[in-house]
């Protein structure tokens, strides 16, 4: 009796883990069987149009793109320099607690709040408009708390020896994080940023928000024109009820999950190939 | 006989906890002291307080003074302290670079001119006796070298920026007997240029390298003089029990 | 000398830059909470706030304007629930797997995979709802609205799934092999281990698991828009059209509301009730795991 109820158990765990996979195998299989066909070079060289045979992603790709480059320009040195403060050189202190738990609450504030604080800040405050860099400004936000703890489990992970070998040799504290702690800790910093950074790629909801969700036909050339991003383009097509944009949108969705793809494959392979140098 | 390093009345606690009592000492230039004690008995927190590498660790205090060629540490800039007492750790900790990197940077950062460097570089791995093995892979990874190899090589990074006195921090513990010869040696090599301290709890390896002797027991300095008498002739009744293997 | 001073100037002046970045985080919060506040402040001048928080209907946008907030709160909690049905005994069952029985070839491909689950866009299950889950669902309940709380409710729980599955697993393997050991060494079986031992030892993990999870659905944004409706509503059917707070957020600003309006100001207050909801199933996790964690 004891063991049927434990061989039950165990099935019942199995089948929950395999309902999770199968999933995740119908929602890329649901993807790929609306969209492949609609995935083509003209698709991804067009622009957004009222008839869905001539619409394209061109300028959503291209948004994405910038707004990639803009959020990491901006979130990077600011969320690897706060963890570079925690760890090193913060003390144990009140207000070294309160950035910590403020950093893991922030983790956890939905992202159209983001958004909220996007439209009332860098659209209306500081006036950039519905721009990519207000976008990206929002964006960086967002992922920054991300940045921050993951870059500072890497450094964490930095033995404790180096840095007293570098220490007894007379280096100050910066010399010592950027000689020694930041480049071995840089493969664990990259990986958490490029992961961070798909994440940002993927949210919809606080572009939308700070109004990226327009017709347009271009693609940016600064900073601060308007643009659209791949997942509201894809929340605008499957928004309206024509199959034909239903399709559209599977086909978008199949693109957005090719580049998060290569994202994180691109921190896998910056993983391995830097863990191969660095054994303590 | 110049003392290079003295402590008068040095105390110190982590926390709450007190690691070190009252420790008066003075140890001789161009000599090599071994300090010697069982675990926790405060021998590597008394070396590690000579170069104030335990300033980085939280909640470190201290008391009394250490002077290092009469200058008073806590007015010495750490930076320029520990440029002139260098250390080497008990587990070979070579930066995960090039060979020659390791050395470099010391001089690097304390502002040598950059076409010194290679000759630097030299001089240090021969004095640790490490130019003949490595002289044709400089450019290698350190962290392919043996573990003897990385410790000599840290001795060669410590004497790059030419310290008076060298630090070591039970510098064989990890290593194999050959590997260990091979260290002995070079400190007896060394201590005509350096002033050496070692922390050890390996007692043939006191009393094989060793012109003085400390012993630390508690936190506090038992008893120190020359190696022979400390060996032969303890005062201490717990000097000996410990040099016997009593207890330890 | 003039090196040294140099240096000790440039040490200083990097050591207030890093901490100018680390407070960029404190600014984020601040700035979050004093949008919130000021712009919800100005809301409250024209709805009274108990009018907000007690009213059963929501019409912000027709004559006559109702400003009750409880509807959009009716209908993100129908999502957290419907989420959470799903999520939880699969995350939990998912996660004990992984963690007892599983072997590690099994589980270093099982757990990437999850994380995939993980990260993949909002958008896109909320895709994955109207296409496939909708339609679906219309096969077995023929009266179900297009959009609906029920669908939304699934591609929710499938969202948070790794979530749960994943920090109870991490919770479940914290518990130290002894524990385990002791157990086996007296003869229980491996479903004894897990139920009576692993999970209460690791129960906080896994509570806060759960709290995180579905503070994450009530946040949820791109797939309660597209698969829930726009329809707020004092209903607890899970086949009729709702609308959730953040589904609400969205409508207004995809709309052409102009800045200042009480519309517009509607954001902010319901941005307000979302950030102080979450923020508190946020602190309530970080307790129970902080307060709860068993000392090895």
């Amino acid at each position: 009796m004891r063991k049927i109820k434990g061989l039950a158990f165990e099935y019942i765990c199995i089948g929950a883990t395999l309902t999770a996979l199968f999933l995740l195998a119908l929602l890329l299989w649901d993807a790929w069987d609306k969209g492949a066909g609609w995935l083509s070079w003209r698709f991804l060289d067009s622009f957004p149009s009222r008839f869905p045979e001539q619409a394209g992603i061109k300028s959503a790709l291209w948004g994405s793109i910038w707004l990639m480059l803009l959020t990491a320009l901006i979130s990077i040195p600011l969320g690897v320099g706060a963890a570079i403060y925690l760890e090193e050189y913060a003390d144990r202190t009140w207000l070294t607690r309160i950035i910590e738990i403020n950093i893991s609450n922030l983790a956890g504030v939905p992202s159209i709040v983001y958004g909220i604080l996007g439209l009332a800040l860098f659209v209306r405050w500081m006036m950039l408009g519905r721009s990519l860099l207000a976008g990206a400004l929002t964006m960086a936000l967002l992922i920054l708390p991300i940045i921050i703890i993951s870059s500072q489990e890497a450094i964490r992970a930095v033995p404790n020896s180096i840095r007293e070998a570098s220490y007894a040799l007379g280096a100050t504290k910066w010399q010592t994080v950027k000689f020694h702690v930041l480049p071995a800790a840089m493969p664990g910093v990259l990986t958490g940023n490029i992961l961070a950074l798909s994440r940002a790629m993927g949210e919809a909801a606080p572009l939308i928000m700070i109004g990226a969700l327009t017709f347009i036909a271009f693609t940016p050339s600064s900073p601060l024109d308007p643009f659209t991003a791949l997942p509201i383009q894809i929340f605008n097509w499957a928004s309206r009820p024509k199959a034909e944009f239903q399709y559209l949108a599977a086909a978008g969705i199949l693109v957005l999950l090719a580049l998060l793809l290569a994202m994180n494959a691109a921190a896998i392979i910056i993983r391995n190939k830097y863990q191969k140098y660095i054994k303590w | 006989m110049t003392s290079a390093i003295q402590t008068i009345n040095l105390s110190a606690w982590y926390g709450n906890k007190q690691a070190l009592t009252s420790v008066s000492m003075s140890l001789e230039e161009n000599k090599i002291t071994a300090i010697i004690g069982p675990s926790g008995c405060g021998k590597s927190t008394f070396i590690r307080c000579l170069n104030r590498m335990n300033d980085l660790i939280d909640g470190f205090k201290t008391e009394g003074e250490i002077l290092i060629y009469s200058k008073d540490v806590r007015y010495i800039d750490p930076v320029e302290l520990r440029k002139s007492v260098g250390m080497v750790f008990q587990k070979p900790n070579p930066f995960p670079k090039s060979i020659y990197e390791n050395i470099a940077f010391g001089p690097r950062i304390h502002g040598i001119n950059s076409n010194r460097l290679d000759a630097i570089v030299e001089e240090s791995l021969r004095k640790a006796a490490l130019w003949d093995e490595v002289n044709d892979r400089l450019n290698d990874n350190a962290m392919e070298l043996s573990g003897g190899q990385q410790q000599r090589l840290c001795i060669a990074r410590a004497l790059a920026v030419k310290p008076k006195i060298i630090l070591f921090d039970e510098p064989c513990s990890a290593l194999d007997p050959l590997s260990t010869s091979k260290i002995e040696d070079l400190m007896l090599e060394l201590k005509k240029e350096y002033t050496l301290v070692i922390v050890t709890h390996n007692m043939q390896q006191a009393a094989r390298v060793s012109d003085h002797t400390a012993f630390f027991l508690y936190g506090k300095l038992i008893e120190s003089g020359e190696t022979k008498q400390i060996f032969k002739k303890p005062k201490e009744k717990s000097t000996e029990d410990y040099i016997i293997g009593r207890f330890g | 000398m003039d090196r040294l001073r140099i240096q000790r100037i440039r040490e200083l002046a990097i050591e207030k830059a890093l901490f100018l970045c680390a407070l960029a985080s404190i600014l984020t919060t601040l700035g979050i909470i004093l949008v919130l506040i000021f712009e919800s402040i100005s809301f409250f001048e024209e709805v009274p706030i108990l009018e907000f928080l007690t009213g059963t209907t929501w019409a912000p946008t027709y004559r006559p304007q109702h400003f009750g907030v409880l509807p959009l709160i009716n209908g993100t909690l129908m999502i957290a629930v419907g989420a959470a049905i799903i999520a939880i005994p699969l995350g939990i069952a998912s996660a004990v797997y992984l963690s007892e029985y599983a072997d590690l070839k099994v589980r270093q491909i099982v757990k990437p995979v999850l994380e995939i689950l993980a990260g993949v866009p909002t958008v896109v299950y909320g895709y994955f709802a109207i296409s496939f889950i909708t339609p679906l669902l219309r096969e077995f309940v023929p009266e179900a609205n297009i959009f609906n709380a029920a669908s939304a409710s699934i591609v929710v729980g499938i969202m948070i799934l790794p979530m749960v599955s994943s920090l109870s697993e991490d919770a479940m393997r914290a518990v130290p092999r002894a524990l385990r050991e002791g157990a086996y060494a007296l003869g229980a079986t491996r479903f004894e281990v897990s139920t009576k031992i692993v999970a209460p030892a690791a129960l906080s993990g896994i509570l806060a698991s759960f709290i995180l999870a579905i503070s994450r659905a009530v946040g949820e944004t791109m797939a309660v828009t597209l698969a829930a409706g726009a329809t707020p509503k004092m209903t607890l059917d899970f086949f009729e059209s709702i609308q959730t707070m953040t589904a609400f957020i969205v409508q207004v600003s995809m709309g052409d509301t102009p800045f200042g309006s009480i519309e517009y100001k509607t954001i902010f207050a319901v941005g307000m009730v979302l950030f102080v909801m979450t923020f508190l199933m946020n602190i309530v996790s970080m307790w129970i795991k902080e307060k709860y964690r068993e000392v090895y």
